[in-house]
């Protein structure tokens, strides 16, 4: 008369709720769990890097220029005797600002977009559809960067820039699992119970596509990243003196013979970001499908 | 069928209940859907009668593409509205279904009106709890309190018999077995007392033991509720052992109308005969099952006549023309031209 599940019911309703839930997963893959200390740490390096930088990350010093790395300056100095450290940990204000902003942009606009076009069809699929279409056409960096020369050289003009050059990927991406969800027998289901339309849409469809929604974020984070530091790298995002990434490696090239620390430690702090990111969203995609134990 | 003798006996029993039942619940007249394609349209339900009394079972019989599940779809207006055209009337409770406005057509369905689909393993949202699903149907068409619709939720779940359902309440669809998942669609579907159920072939998907608990525990629910069933199915297994009345649908047309009693002793169609004959029988013996040569007609271009003539192995000069459903004896009607006839017991 039974069936009995194969799975253990968890007895108590909290271990059950989603955080604690996507935690426990979570927590289970080893290189996700890297990905996420080091985005953490990342974040509170930026949020506190008043407090962490040894020196004024703009303070030159013309006695110290290009030092090797050392007791006082840990990372070494730059061209102008500015502290790398200092410098790293005040550009990863910059980078993680432009990755999460510039995604949070994508998002904000591109999902519902998506939503709408897959989930109502129609001309408003078609007209959304061929707009995708031509921004996908151009290469993300080049209209990322043509966006960016057009709004002028600043950090916020080129997380905007970022922002919106990212939007079709969220548009076609979420269009694409609307139409594969929407076909499910529980949506027609959750019509037969009397739903509207838009509760369909937002209640039944979008909490299934987030996994591959967050997925996409986390990476998109680390091509952001990456955006914004060759856009600073090629003088249109974080101005000098200010500290980004991006920028420091674009100096740093013209030392690489004789100061190769300089290109190295910003080097290295965009790689790890975009690595932990990566990390992350592959973690987050298993964690977060519902059918995978 | 071996559970054919028993349940002729259960019928007799249930058919004295319904005599005091009053009204019919729903009452379907001369429905036609029509598709409309781009090159073609397509009349999926031509011309279909049916009503349901509180407390009763309707099996709708066909093959795959009869239009049964048109038929219920076309009932609960969940037709995509761009390109099905529906005609006729579907009265629900004395309303208009066809003429109800979209808010009209929500609030009723999942409250008086639900439905039960085919696959339990699809028909559940994989990132809600079972319990989430089922409140949100009571909140939806109860005023109630989160928690009071929880403890309604678990009640429903203790009704359907799923076992712990306090911990399955908190549970996820993939941690549930089939027979268990159409067991919560059931409860969700008589979560706010529906006074009429369509269940869309609701045990096809499920082995045949659990096909025969899950039919049991729809029984004995209507008996709890009163609720009217319309049940879709080609199993004249499942006809047998869980309804009262029938319709057979052949090519989007009713060819046969009587109660099961009559559909087993004495079917009046060619197609029931066919349809019975394919069944496998413990009290014969055969070397074979007989099939039903031929296929359904193209129902783009129906032909002209009596739609099952190509495969109809009793075929007159008549058939040339569409025969009318027409009364054979108290209750039974048949869409034939030889009808009624004596010879037709399979």
């Amino acid at each position: 008369m039974l069936t009995i599940s194969e799975t253990k019911p968890s007895a108590n309703p909290i271990a059950n709720f989603f955080r604690g839930r996507l935690w426990r997963r979570l927590s289970k893959r080893k290189s996700a769990l890297v990905g996420l200390v080091v985005v953490l740490l990342m974040v509170f390096v930026a949020v506190f890097a008043p407090l962490l930088a040894p020196y004024d990350p703009a303070a030159q010093s013309w006695t110290a220029v290009r030092k090797a790395p050392s007791m006082a300056h840990w990372l070494g100095t730059d061209e102008a005797g500015r502290d790398m450290l200092s410098r790293i940990i005040w550009g990863a204000r910059a980078s993680l600002m432009a990755g999460l902003t510039s995604v949070g942009i994508a998002m904000a606009i591109g999902v519902p977009l998506g939503l709408a076009a897959g989930f109502l069809g129609g001309i408003v699929d078609g007209l959304i559809s061929r707009f995708t279409d031509a921004m996908l056409a151009c290469p993300f960096l080049i209209l990322a960067i043509a966006f960016a020369a057009f709004l002028g050289p600043s950090l916020t003009n080129a997380m905007l820039a970022i922002g919106i050059t990212a939007m079709p990927l969220f548009i076609r991406l979420t269009r694409g699992q609307v139409l594969s969800i929407k076909a499910e027998e529980y949506i027609e289901a959750a019509s037969a119970v009397g739903n509207p339309q838009w509760r369909i849409a937002v209640r039944h469809i979008l909490p299934n596509i987030l996994p591959q929604l967050m997925v996409q974020a986390t990476l998109t984070i680390a091509s952001a990243i990456i955006a914004e530091a060759s856009m600073s790298f090629l003088g249109l995002g974080l101005q000098p003196p200010a500290p980004s990434w991006g920028s420091m490696l674009n100096s740093a090239q013209r030392f690489l013979g004789n100061a190769p620390w300089m290109a190295l430690w910003s080097g290295m702090a965009i790689f790890m970001t975009v690595l932990s990111f990566n990390l992350l969203g592959d973690g987050l995609r298993d964690a977060l499908d519902p059918r995978s134990r | 069928m071996s559970t054919s003798q028993n349940t002729l006996e259960n019928q007799s029993a249930r058919s004295v209940r319904a005599d005091d039942a009053s009204a019919s619940v729903l009452d379907v007249k001369n429905l036609r859907v029509i598709f409309e394609g781009d090159t073609h349209t397509v009349t999926a339900v031509d011309g279909v009668s049916f009503s349901v009394k509180k407390g009763r079972t309707l099996a709708i019989v066909g093959e795959s593409g009869s239009g049964k599940s048109v038929t219920s779809l076309a009932v609960m207006r969940l037709l995509p509205e761009h390109s099905a055209r529906i005609f006729g009337s579907v009265s629900f409770d004395g309303r208009q279904l066809l003429d109800e406005t979209k808010i009209g057509m929500r609030s009723l369905r999942g409250n008086r009106l639900a439905m039960i689909f085919q696959e339990p393993m699809t028909s559940l949202n994989p990132s809600y709890t079972i319990g989430e699903q089922i409140i949100e149907v009571i909140l939806r068409h109860r005023q109630m309190s989160k928690k009071e619709a929880t403890e309604r939720a678990i009640a429903m779940l203790k009704l359907v018999r799923i076992p712990s359902p306090e911990t399955r309440y908190y549970q996820y669809p993939h941690n549930l077995s089939g027979g268990m998942r159409q067991r919560v669609m059931i409860a969700m579907a008589l979560a706010c007392d529906p006074e009429l159920l369509i269940a869309d072939e609701p045990t096809t998907a499920l082995d045949v033991t659990i096909q025969a608990q899950v039919l049991e525990l729809m029984r004995e629910l209507q008996q709890k509720t009163g609720t009217a069933i319309v049940l879709i199915t080609h199993d004249l297994g499942v006809v047998a052992e869980a309804c009262d009345d029938v319709i057979v649908m052949y090519a989007g047309q009713v060819v046969e109308q009587c109660s099961v009693e009559e559909l087993f002793t004495f079917p009046q169609h060619p197609y029931t005969v066919g349809l019975l004959g394919s069944l496998p029988r413990l009290d014969e013996k055969r070397e074979r099952l007989v099939a039903i040569t031929g296929t359904v007609p193209d129902m783009a271009n129906p032909p002209p006549g009596c739609r099952f003539q190509a495969r109809c192995p009793f075929r007159v000069e008549e058939c040339a023309e569409m025969p009318e459903l027409m009364e054979v004896s108290a209750g039974h009607s048949s869409r034939c031209w030889r009808a009624p006839m004596e010879d037709l017991v399979p």
